[in-house]
């Protein structure tokens, strides 16, 4: 991969959308909340009257630590056209799995990669940064044709966070007693699996009705049904880019769990998600080389 | 069963949904169903996978609460499986029973349960729902009723219930354009056949495709239209249809002069409580199964193209 | 509305109010859960209301209309089939309401008890329910009911309400023959002095003059009328994901699903929240969707809260209470949208209409 070029972000769309190289640019704009920052889609302007609207949308570009959503989830709405979209380091993780999966086409993609130190966390008010962003191994980009900011450090991180080492250790009692508290507050408005790129599914099992794999009542056991399901259908494809807490309207700790999977992946596997264009999820194929030893 | 001396059932209905008796409203569940019991499967259909359903009521009363317009539907409910919304196939004057002609979809819990039932089943059906046709607009008036496929079956108790002895006099001349894919595909055969040989009504059968023992027409229901060519004059017409046959019929009519406020049609749509409630059937500002699911072609051009 | 009484509630003695509203009663009630988040909860103990909440993340509308509600259970044999209609509702208070969740109680009111089929498990619970407003002098950003002409003081609609005066005191004001009910609850505490009454009337006064210029609901719902196939529809539902988070926590929104949750031969016929932002909500059985992309879904939201619902029952399906808005993954802002459909309706041509 040849070295992303350094570039202004307003410069690089109004270059990429008046040329036409982009049909779609894909960036963050300050939304009206304290602390938010809501996808910018601007189209190239087919009409010479709407080169003005177009240049006004691109000034209103930004990109800063409140720029939390992963915008690799709308890259299925613009399927065979070009599209510039700018990714955090998490974000261009997300791109690398839907290369992996032929779920995009690499010629039709401008990847604007923006070195992130985090992103703040607006129900505390800004004071810190979400956990996803804390334990974060990839600040900078893995893949971009551009960047939009100087590379930054990436800290040391322990192999296991002390929270999953808790969750762990704890008897199976508590760890019910969690896992049953969170999925309480599930209110299965799917915005998790709805802002999660690796979801992707045309008909998602939880709409399925036949069979129909879980119930949408009130009973935990309905949520808990809808995550274990999806959970495993991530195992080895999440990247841990938090979309999904962070959306959540219910404050649902779902990364608690989604963590546990990728942690267990990288160690029997010794696979991280989204990181080699060329690489295949583990359980999305098998080898023959493949472990056997518990087929007896 | 018919009563010796029985009184006209006159034609007065206002068009519009008929209120439920306020009483069992305010008092009971609308989401109940009254219970009903299979009486008799017919197969219709060559494919095997559209079946008439004859229900009788488990309380005799229930009949009568289940007073119902042509055109109206149900929702038959399968406890454990669910509910689906059927147009009723039977005239209200057919007071013993209530049929239903449902198609069965591979992707369909309810309608594959159904079609696996057999006579002795109990199952619930609510209703009547939905406002029927514009019974007193036709009165006085030639009848044109055009169908396609499946769609026939509210059409079909359209027909029995003009042909009634107390009812026929109510209408001038009745026509029938019906067509199927093939003669396997024909529903309703035998009635179909007996309306056939009667001089009250005019019975023209279709098919898409030659069959070596079908002696009648071939050739699509819209082209059938413009062949035979039904007059406008103080007409009304009932058409329903899948949607490509909608599509290509509507402008035929149009063309031998069917003005949109009198030519009728019903709509398919995703329902579940039936009774404008649950929000899944609006559109505009109408519910299909409050103001319809029966609009004129006047009133379907004013709503969005969302069915 | 005519204020038969008004009774003084010390800060202390709310949650001696609030337990002896609990006595023969369910209380649904603002509450922080252990994260912090402000829902509305039934309570399991005077204290755990919280007064420091406004806008409650989950609506009230879960006392008339829960997440899950049983619309009958059945049990099969061969041949004989038996169904049981659910327990009758116990009598519930809903106690801290903002003005603007009373008026989505209101919009609530009037699809389920429409005829031709007055929803009677609705009506069974709202029947026996207790509406306890709250007035409030400030508003988080988020809510915008003022704009919509609603004032978060004013009582219209409940059956008590509690009017915050100085030093944490409430007034409560009982407003009708229901309020009245609950005299056992309120009958201990002081009756307003006069200074009190000048009081709640100089709070009333100062909060009626914000409202200044409320949007022009009639007015909206003409323009969206004139623009069902903007390119505006387009723009809109590039951002959303689909999900239901706006929906569900909407206090007016109330579609739903029906569904059969069965074990073996029993089970219940049961009703869930459901969304026209799923695409499986218009979805026929054939495959066809008359609603195919996120385009269709988010304009028929926008359609169907501030035009059919107007045109229909004559009332917005909207209140500003503005979850929407803090909730929405996608951070959409409805304001916003509201303005384009406003500055749109001067250039829409002909063809734009349905």
């Amino acid at each position: 991969m040849t070295t992303p070029k350094q570039v202004d972000l307003k410069t690089i769309a109004r270059e990429l959308l008046t040329t036409g190289k982009a049909d779609v640019f894909i960036g963050y704009q300050a939304a009206t909340q304290p602390l938010t920052a809501a996808p910018l889609i601007i189209h190239k302007p087919l009409a010479p009257d709407a080169e003005r609207d177009m240049v006004r949308k691109v000034d209103a570009l930004i990109f800063d630590d409140r720029c939390e959503m992963n915008l690799v989830n709308y890259l299925h709405k613009f399927k065979d056209r070009n599209v510039a979209i700018v990714v955090k380091g998490c974000d261009s993780r997300s791109v690398v799995g839907l290369l992996q999966e032929k779920q995009v086409d690499r010629k039709n993609l401008i990847i604007i990669g923006a070195p992130c130190r985090g992103v703040v966390d607006r129900r505390q008010a800004g004071s810190e940064i979400y956990t996803a962003c804390r334990e974060c191994p990839v600040h900078n980009p893995v893949i971009a044709d551009y960047l939009i900011g100087a590379p930054v450090p990436q800290p040391d991180l322990p192999e296991i966070t002390p929270e999953m080492e808790a969750m762990r250790k704890a008897s199976p009692d508590r760890r019910w007693e969690r896992f049953h508290k969170e999925m309480s507050k599930c209110i299965l408005c799917y915005a998790c699996r709805n802002l999660c790129p690796a979801c992707y599914c045309k008909i998602c099992f939880a709409d399925a009705s036949k069979p129909k794999w879980g119930g949408r009542t009130d009973d935990p056991s309905d949520a808990m049904m809808f995550h274990l399901q999806r959970l495993m259908h991530l195992g080895g494809r999440c990247t841990g880019c938090g979309a999904c807490v962070r959306g959540c309207p219910m404050n649902v700790d779902l990364r608690l769990y989604n963590d546990h999977l990728r942690s267990h992946v990288k160690q029997e596997y010794g696979f991280m998600a989204g990181m080699d264009p060329a690489a295949q999820p583990p359980l999305a194929m098998y080898g023959t080389d493949d472990c056997n030893e518990f087929i007896r | 069963m018919t009563s010796p001396r029985r009184r006209s059932h006159k034609i007065e209905f206002n068009h519009g949904w008929t209120p439920m008796n306020t009483d069992k409203t305010t008092k009971t569940n609308p989401y109940i169903p009254y219970p009903v019991t299979i009486e008799r499967v017919i197969v219709e259909n060559e494919a095997r996978d559209i079946k008439t359903f004859r229900l009788v009521f488990q309380n005799p009363e229930d009949r009568k609460r289940f007073d119902f317009r042509v055109g109206q539907f149900a929702e038959l409910s399968l406890l454990g499986f669910g509910e689906s919304p059927i147009g009723i196939a039977s005239s209200p004057l057919d007071r013993d029973y209530v049929e239903f002609t449902v198609k069965q979809y591979p992707a369909g819990v309810v309608t594959t349960e159904l079609h696996n039932a057999e006579p002795g089943r109990p199952m619930g059906i609510r209703g009547p729902m939905g406002n029927g046709y514009p019974i007193e607009k036709m009165a006085g008036k030639n009848i044109v009723i055009i169908s396609g496929g499946f769609a026939v079956t509210t059409l079909r108790a359209m027909i029995r219930y003009l042909l009634h002895p107390d009812i026929r006099s109510s209408v001038k001349n009745i026509t029938v354009i019906y067509g199927a894919r093939s003669p396997g595909e024909l529903c309703y055969k035998e009635e179909f056949a007996e309306w056939s040989k009667r001089k009250d009504i005019a019975v023209i059968l279709t098919v898409d495709n030659q069959a070596p023992e079908w002696k009648g027409r071939v050739g699509f229901v819209p082209a059938v239209v413009a062949d035979v060519k039904p007059s406008p004059l103080d007409a009304v017409c009932l058409i329903c249809g899948p949607p490509v046959m909608l599509k290509y019929t509507i402008p035929e009519l149009t063309k031998l002069g069917f003005k949109s406020e009198d030519t009728y049609l019903s709509f398919e749509m995703r329902m579940k409580c039936g009774i404008g409630k649950c929000g899944r059937c609006n559109i505009g500002p109408k519910y299909v199964c409050i103001d319809g699911p029966v609009f004129s072609l006047a009133e379907v051009s004013a709503l969005p193209a969302e069915y | 509305m005519i204020t038969k009484e008004i009774r003084i509630i010390p800060p202390a003695e709310m949650p001696v109010f609030v337990g002896a509203l609990m006595q023969g009663r369910k209380v649904l009630a603002p509450t922080r859960n252990d994260d912090g988040l402000c829902v509305f909860a039934w309570l399991t103990a005077p204290e755990h209301a919280d007064w420091a909440c406004e806008i409650p993340r989950v609506p009230p509308k879960q006392a008339f209309l829960p997440r899950t509600e049983v619309l009958f259970r059945y049990h099969r044999e061969k041949g004989k089939e038996t169904v049981s209609p659910p327990a009758p509702p116990e009598p519930q208070v809903v106690l801290g309401l903002h003005p603007c969740d009373v008026q989505a109680v209101k919009v609530l009111d009037t699809v389920f008890s429409a005829e031709p089929s007055p929803d009677q498990p609705y009506l069974a619970r709202r029947a026996v329910t207790t509406l306890i407003g709250r007035g409030f002098a400030d508003d988080e950003s988020f809510v915008f009911c003022r704009e919509l002409g609603i004032d978060p003081m004013d009582n219209r609609d409940c059956d008590a309400f509690l009017v915050p005066l100085a030093a944490g005191r409430m007034a409560l004001e009982i407003l009708t023959d229901k309020g009245a009910a609950l005299k056992q609850a309120y009958e201990r505490f002081p009756p307003a002095g006069a200074g009190d009454l000048a009081a709640i009337a100089e709070a009333r006064k100062l909060s009626a003059a914000r409202i200044t210029q409320p949007l022009d609901m009639a007015a909206i719902q003409r323009n969206l009328e004139t623009i069902f196939n903007s390119d505006l529809w387009d723009r809109i539902h590039e951002p959303c994901v689909g999900c239901g988070a706006c929906a569900f926590l909407c206090p007016t929104c109330h579609c739903f699903d029906i569904q059969e949750e069965t074990r073996g031969m029993d089970g219940a016929r049961v009703r869930v929240w459901d969304t026209c932002q799923f695409d499986l909500f218009t979805r026929h059985a054939s495959g066809h969707n008359p609603r195919t992309s996120q385009k269709e879904r988010s304009r028929q939201r926008i359609m169907h809260k501030f035009s059919y619902g107007v045109g229909r029952f004559h009332i917005p399906f909207c209140v500003g209470c503005g979850r929407c808005i803090a909730v929405c993954p996608a951070h959409n802002d409805v304001r916003q949208i509201l303005k384009e459909i406003h500055d749109l309706a001067k250039t829409a041509k002909p063809q734009d209409r349905v």
